[in-house]
């Protein structure tokens, strides 16, 4: 903690929020890519130094994505989708500093509490896990999967596949029982495997090069609308004075947040709209009505960052995109996550709570202000200019890790794929889960078979894994509960807009 | 039929097909003494898998009445995909004109193209990837001591 509180370390935190506050409010940009594009220079950087940058980039970021929203209708991150009209129109009605002081300050009290939930759950889940063998690793691998295949907001078929790409690259190279070489291709490079940092790179940083410009992302801000009254009071006070009216919505949202974002493979973005779908559902319906989607949404988000934290750094499962990404740096700086992380590397786990603390206490509220200060000026650089530069970093970045020409293949290789991927509207997140938990589930899947002689009751002997297994079956068949459940909804809604426009024909 | 469903059927139909590849390529890997299953066992399971799935997403694409909700037709926008296809050539090339003629002019030249091809003005184009290669090359070399 001495070393965050550092000049190195506040400096690390504070330009960290700065660069997560400009990708976050450019629309296109997201928190992932900011921390995509980050991973080169994280891996020339002391952890101490690397890891609490990230979490402030990705704090920053996921609010910074509601300045899109505010000037533009545009959400500048995924996870700002969820209560982007209502923000605008907010922002609309009355300013925008009143708009984006709720943004602020709701993720600031979200992320504090999902910050807490991640010191009390990661460090008891951690506890529990010292008692994990291979059985129940597996176990907990199979349950990320089967999460992720439900957690996805798009069609759980879709995010199937995507999981089975990202396991099946996770078999290229030396398998773990007989060292064999798979999917190699002669090849030298792949025998150790598909580098997981150059493939993020690909997956998140060049795909989006590919697709804005397939798709011609290239959307211009609008002028920031005037603020009525003085700003600080805007920004500061007035969403004070809600939030206080309103702090079981806020709870509530950060506690569902919270929730979602421990999911494997359900981010912030997950996170938001099912609090904000809650709200509208249950809410008053007044003059605040607005007001209070926001706040639930930006609350919940938040709190997702904070506690896609907790499988990451207990159990070595990425919550998120982002802790997968994590999840990389630790590997290719030594750190193993999970339970022997709390044992042997207390101190840097305490430095990643303080830096969530500092980030959410400190810069949320004060870089809230800045970032809605200076999002007209980053809005004024044309998105071509900036997309020219990200595929510039992209590409640098991959070559400058290894010095490797393969790993620049490598990266335009997996951008491509995601580019198609996303064309077809397949989540690139569960791609990152099965490349994570691919090799977990099959290494913990063959040392068992091995150690029980190949005898598939011993995977049902353990209590723990016994409890494992059945919370699999439970999200399965919650999952396709749910499915149903807004397939049917989503036939009734078309079936009630066909009749409406039947009357308006006869009218 | 609509596009998205064209899509859907089509990447079901890719996604099998890659599925048996996987099968048939895995089918060559050794097993363990005593004949149980090995390096193979993992990418055969994989396979049969994604053949499901595959099928699944073809037989959901074939049944379904509407448009569905999530991806989007592909559009025949070739010209497009052709930029697309540039951009990922130039970045290929990185590696090859790096060692031939250094970091700033190949970071520049693949900046610019970027920028040309997403219609920035030529100049402004130009201006902007000197000043990012020059930017780019001083954080990694001098901030990061990473040579380019």
């Amino acid at each position: 903690v001495n070393d965050l509180l550092s000049w190195p370390g506040l400096l690390a935190l504070f330009a960290g929020g700065l660069y997560g506050a400009i990708f976050g409010s450019v629309p296109g940009l997201t928190a992932t890519l900011a921390v995509a594009l980050f991973i080169p220079i994280a891996f020339f950087l002391d952890p101490i130094l690397a890891l609490p940058a990230i979490i402030s980039i990705s704090a920053v970021a996921i609010y910074a994505g509601d300045v899109g929203s505010v000037i533009a209708r545009i959400p500048g991150t995924p996870a700002s989708a969820a209560y982007v009209e209502e923000l605008h129109r907010l922002g609309r009605r009355r300013g925008a500093s009143y708009g984006l002081g709720i943004s602020a300050l709701g993720s600031a009290v979200g992320g504090i509490i999902g910050t807490l939930l991640l010191i009390f759950g990661a460090t008891t889940l951690a506890s529990i896990a010292r008692n994990f063998s291979s059985f129940e690793y597996f176990w907990i691998a199979v349950l990320g999967l089967t999460a992720g295949i439900f957690a996805s907001s798009g069609s759980p078929i879709k995010a199937f596949i995507s999981l089975l790409l990202g396991v099946l690259f996770s078999t290229v190279g030396v398998d773990p029982t007989l060292g064999y070489p798979r999917f190699d291709f002669k090849v030298p490079t792949l025998l150790g495997g598909l580098d997981y940092i150059v493939a993020m790179i690909g997956l998140f940083g060049f795909s989006e090069v590919l697709y804005s410009v397939y798709r011609r992302n290239v959307e211009r801000h609008e002028q920031l609308p005037p603020s009525q009254g003085a700003a600080l009071v805007q920004f500061y006070i007035l969403p004070t004075l809600l939030m206080w009216r309103n702090k079981l919505l806020v709870l509530r949202s950060s506690l569902i947040g919270t929730f979602v974002g421990f999911l494997p493979g359900a981010g912030a973005d997950i996170g938001a709209w099912v609090s904000t779908s809650f709200e509208k559902l249950i809410g008053k319906k007044d003059g605040e009505s607005e007001d209070r989607v926001v706040l639930s949404g930006t609350s919940s988000n938040n709190a997702a960052v904070a506690s896609a934290w907790i499988p990451a750094l207990s159990l070595g499962l990425p919550g998120d995109t982002v802790t997968a990404i994590v999840l990389g740096v630790f590997l290719m700086k030594g750190i193993t996550p999970g339970p022997l992380l709390f044992q042997n590397q207390i101190d840097l786990v305490w430095a990643l709570f303080g830096a969530f603390i500092i980030a959410n206490l400190i810069l949320l509220p004060t870089f809230g202000f800045v970032t809605a200060k200076i999002a007209s000026f980053v809005a004024r650089i044309p998105f071509h200019l900036l997309l020219g530069v990200i595929a510039g970093l992209t590409v640098v970045g991959a070559y400058a890790i290894n010095n490797n020409p393969f790993d620049v293949i490598i990266m335009v290789g997996m951008g491509f794929l995601a580019f198609v991927l996303r064309l077809g509207g397949f989540p690139l997140a569960q791609v990152v889960l099965g490349m994570v938990l691919g090799p977990i589930l099959e290494q913990n899947f063959m040392v068992s078979a091995i150690k029980s002689r190949w005898n598939a009751a011993a995977f049902f002997d353990r209590p723990i894994a016994i409890g494992l297994m059945v919370a699999t079956v439970l999200i399965v068949l919650i999952g396709i509960r749910v499915q149903a459940t807004a397939r049917q909804a989503m036939l009734a809604a078309e079936a009630a807009s066909a009749d409406g426009a039947n009357q308006n024909l006869e009218r | 039929m609509s596009g998205s469903r064209m899509t859907d059927l089509a990447f079901g139909v890719a996604v099998a097909g890659l599925g048996l590849w996987v099968w048939f390529f895995s089918r060559g890997f050794p097993t363990l003494r005593g004949g149980h299953p090995g390096p193979g066992l993992f990418p055969g399971i994989l396979a049969w898998l994604m053949v499901f799935a595959g099928l699944a997403l073809v037989w959901v694409a074939l049944r379904s009445r509407t448009q569905a909700p999530s991806g989007f037709a592909i559009e025949r926008a070739w010209l497009h995909v052709a930029e697309v296809l540039l951009i990922s050539t130039l970045a290929l090339a990185y590696p090859l004109l790096n060692r031939q003629l250094g970091f700033l002019p190949t970071a520049s030249v693949l900046i610019f193209g970027v920028a040309l091809v997403l219609r920035a003005r030529w100049y402004v184009a130009a201006l902007v990837a000197v000043a990012a290669a020059g930017l780019i090359y001083l954080g990694f070399t001098r901030l990061l001591g990473v040579p380019l």
